[in-house]
């Protein structure tokens, strides 16, 4: 435990000394901000704050197109990185279970992605300041379901990460990945019949647009969101304990 | 076998157990009976109520709700109005917690604008959607259509002095379980619309389609009948402005419809024929009331003090002061704090009728209201000596004291305007629906109206430059020095 601690604290001091880190929360926060005042110069969120929950956590762009690519950037670092500068074979020799090095480096992920999150935040805090009269059941509830689809995103990243020294295949794949998330499930969503039914379940933005962000908390979603992200660590785990048989 | 293959083959099979063993938990909790919604909204109204959530349950299996999220009505967008936007979002969050809450009978589509054009023409043709409508809610046998306007109250947009138009109220969530309610049972009351004597038909969108739309929403059958005669079967009669008086076989039917105490709206306006009023008055008159002739004019309050002689006059606005606080077809209308208006009635009367009916004043004018007598001179919209100021009945409710035959309450409902059945539908639609759910014999069942709780946000030019430089240069400019800031720490 002591060595997972160590670990997980080394990944979120690295991450917080890391100007790559930063530079990427900068673009993220650049970028919501502009997507939050474009939002807020519409007449419709403008004539009712309750819209722009649903408006940046589900059908907006942020899901659609920022947060699939930022939680794959994060993670290219945390082993394609090492395992480019060959690091990685001494972390995995040293006296801590692979899986410890997993949890450790994801949660570290995780927790430096609340920072991105705390930014959005602070929008709402901005407008709630200048007399915004916001519906934080909606706010806080989009912004849970965002932070979950992040994590998910980032257990993704963490798994394409573990594949390959080369960084942007890493970080690609890992794009890729949360790309198809998003859009197949969309795709075959108004099919009749099963299929339909499987697209339907797995759609992320419905869960934020009519779920989370609507201020309901659907137990499935959750299940979803934290099972995929749990299946996605252990791929990662799998992978890491195959790279000494399979090269 | 090598190692390396062992191994190699011991990983795949425990990623494939891994999948297989996420595939099974995502099933399981998909399951109706695992899946929980809690709703995070400090009102309790984000999501279905109970009454909606048991309704739904009991749909049979194979049900399935389609929402059309069409923006149809232009005026509700002009001026950069914002209903569609906040009805679409409220109805795709309820939709889909009906598919949740629902036990897994009902599946549930949602179809916008954004949707494929192939799966748009084709729901639009399987369950024969027409413009206006929003929901349709299907069984194998039964359908249910909820139009747009059935689930907003929609205040509309001002040409004059360019105020959009925007959502007062809605009833998203007891519309979806009203007719979850209907569909469950399977069975619905029917309403004959009497069209034979020179009243409009129940097809014409300048007639009574309005009401017959509305009485299908609140789970009658409407059938359009040509005189009392026809209504074999019917649980309740609908008179819209008579223009001519019953013949004798109807009126023979009418004395026996009455007589089984079965359930009536009679609604007759200043137009109606004088002859059919009589009979009427002679047929309602063991009930204690009746109609008289006169158009029902009230003054206009302006700055200009109290206004008379215009034809505003006979456009009466009735607030909660003016509904019966003892009815149960007034009260919801009272804790909703509701407006009608009344276009061009003619006064409801009380008569001398028997003790086996009690008779209630559903709406009332104010004191200064007097009935416009047609005189050769035409309509004058003002006062005159020959005519008597006072408060006039608009509508009157009778039942029984105590249950009949066959246990009937012998509910009537008389109605001095017809145009509040027709053309002014709109404005007194909730009136209507309530005196249609009292003559059906639900006592007392909440309009279901609720507040969108708007959140609009005015701040000033310097509040709006202050948050949009904090956005989009403050904050990722404070995080950039941060990161150059580290970066200049790391080369020392």
């Amino acid at each position: 435990m002591r060595a997972f601690v160590a670990l997980w604290k080394r990944e979120v001091f690295s991450m917080l000394v890391s100007p790559f880190a930063f530079v990427l929360l900068g673009v993220w926060f650049l970028l919501n901000g502009m997507l939050f005042v474009v939002a807020l110069s519409t007449q419709q969120v403008m004539a009712d704050l309750r819209l722009l929950p649903p408006f940046l956590f589900g059908s907006g762009m942020l899901v659609w197109l920022l947060l699939p690519a930022f939680p794959p950037l994060l993670c290219i670092r945390l082993f394609a990185e090492e395992h480019r500068v060959g690091t990685l074979e001494p972390l995995l020799t040293a006296p801590i279970r692979d899986f410890a090095v997993v949890l450790a480096k994801y949660l570290a992920a995780c927790v430096f992605f609340l920072l991105f999150w705390g930014g959005v935040l602070l929008l709402f805090l901005l407008l709630h300041w200048h007399g915004g009269n916001l519906d934080w059941a909606r706010v806080l509830g989009g912004m849970l379901g965002a932070i979950l689809v992040s994590f998910l995103f980032l257990a993704t990243g963490l798994w394409a990460s573990s594949w390959s020294s080369n960084l942007v295949l890493g970080a690609g794949g890992g794009a890729a990945l949360n790309y198809l998330l998003l859009f197949v499930p969309a795709l075959f969503e108004l099919n009749e019949g099963p299929l339909g039914s499987v697209a339907r379940s797995m759609h992320l933005p419905n869960f934020l647009d009519r779920g989370f962000s609507a201020g309901l908390l659907d137990s499935y979603a959750l299940v979803y969101l934290l099972g995929l992200s749990a299946l996605f660590l252990f791929l990662t785990w799998m992978r890491l304990v195959s790279r000494r048989w399979v090269p | 076998m090598s190692r390396r293959l062992r191994l190699g083959l011991l990983t795949m099979f425990a990623a494939a157990c891994a999948i297989a063993f996420t595939v099974l938990l995502l099933y399981t909790f998909s399951r109706p009976g695992l899946r929980v919604r809690i709703d995070l909204s400090s009102t309790g109204t984000a999501g279905l109520s109970d009454r909606t959530v048991s309704a739904l349950n009991q749909l049979p299996e194979g049900s399935r709700l389609t929402a059309f999220l069409f923006p149809e009505d232009d005026s509700f967008r002009w001026f950069n109005a914002n209903v569609y936007p906040q009805a679409f979002d409220r109805i795709t969050s309820l939709v889909e917690d009906a598919r949740v809450q629902s036990g897994g009978k009902l599946e549930t589509l949602v179809i916008d604008i954004n949707s494929p054009m192939v799966a748009r023409e084709r729901e639009i043709n399987r369950s024969q959607r027409k413009p206006g409508e929003a929901i349709v809610l299907e069984s194998v046998d039964q359908r249910r259509v909820i139009s747009f306007e059935d689930l907003f109250q929609i205040l509309r947009a001002n040409v004059n002095d360019s105020t959009p138009a925007r959502i007062q109220r809605e009833r998203v969530d007891t519309a979806l379980g009203d007719a979850a309610v209907a569909l469950a049972s399977g069975s619905t009351l029917k309403a004959g619309i009497v069209t034979g004597y020179g009243q409009a038909s129940a097809t014409d969108p300048n007639g009574l389609l309005g009401l017959s739309q509305l009485l299908v929403r609140d789970n009658w059958e409407p059938i359009e009948i040509e005189g009392p005669a026809d209504a074999v079967d019917c649980d309740l009669l609908i008179f819209v402005d008579q223009k001519q008086p019953f013949l004798p076989s109807d009126l023979k039917s009418m004395e026996d419809w009455l007589a089984a105490d079965k359930a009536i709206m009679v609604a007759l306006g200043p137009n109606a024929s004088p002859a059919a009023a009589k009979q009427w008055n002679t047929l309602l008159k063991d009930r204690g009331t009746g109609f008289e002739p006169g158009l029902i004019c009230e003054p206009i309050r302006s700055a200009a003090g109290m206004v008379e002689g215009r034809s505003d006059c006979a456009k009466l606005e009735l607030n909660a002061e003016r509904f019966s606080g003892q009815h149960p077809i007034t009260i919801p209308l009272i804790e909703d704090n509701r407006l009608l208006l009344v276009i061009g009635a003619r006064p409801v009367i009380f008569q001398s009728g028997t003790n086996d009916y009690t008779q209630e004043r559903l709406l009332r004018t104010d004191p200064l209201a007097w009935a416009d007598s047609q005189d050769p001179n035409g309509l004058v919209f003002s006062y005159d000596k020959n005519e008597t100021r006072g408060i006039r009945s608009i509508a009157v409710a009778t039942e029984r004291w105590s249950p009949g035959k066959e246990g009937r309450m012998g509910r009537i409902v008389a109605l001095g305007s017809a145009a509040s059945l027709s053309a002014g539908l709109e404005f007194n639609r909730d009136f209507i629906t309530s005196s249609l759910q009292w003559l059906g014999g639900d006592d007392r069942k909440s309009s279901g109206l609720i507040g969108l709780g708007e959140r609009p946000f005015q701040p000033d030019r310097d509040s709006i430059a202050r948050i949009n430089n904090i956005s989009v240069y403050g904050i990722p400019g404070v995080t950039f020095l941060i990161g150059l800031w580290v970066f200049w720490r790391r080369r020392r």
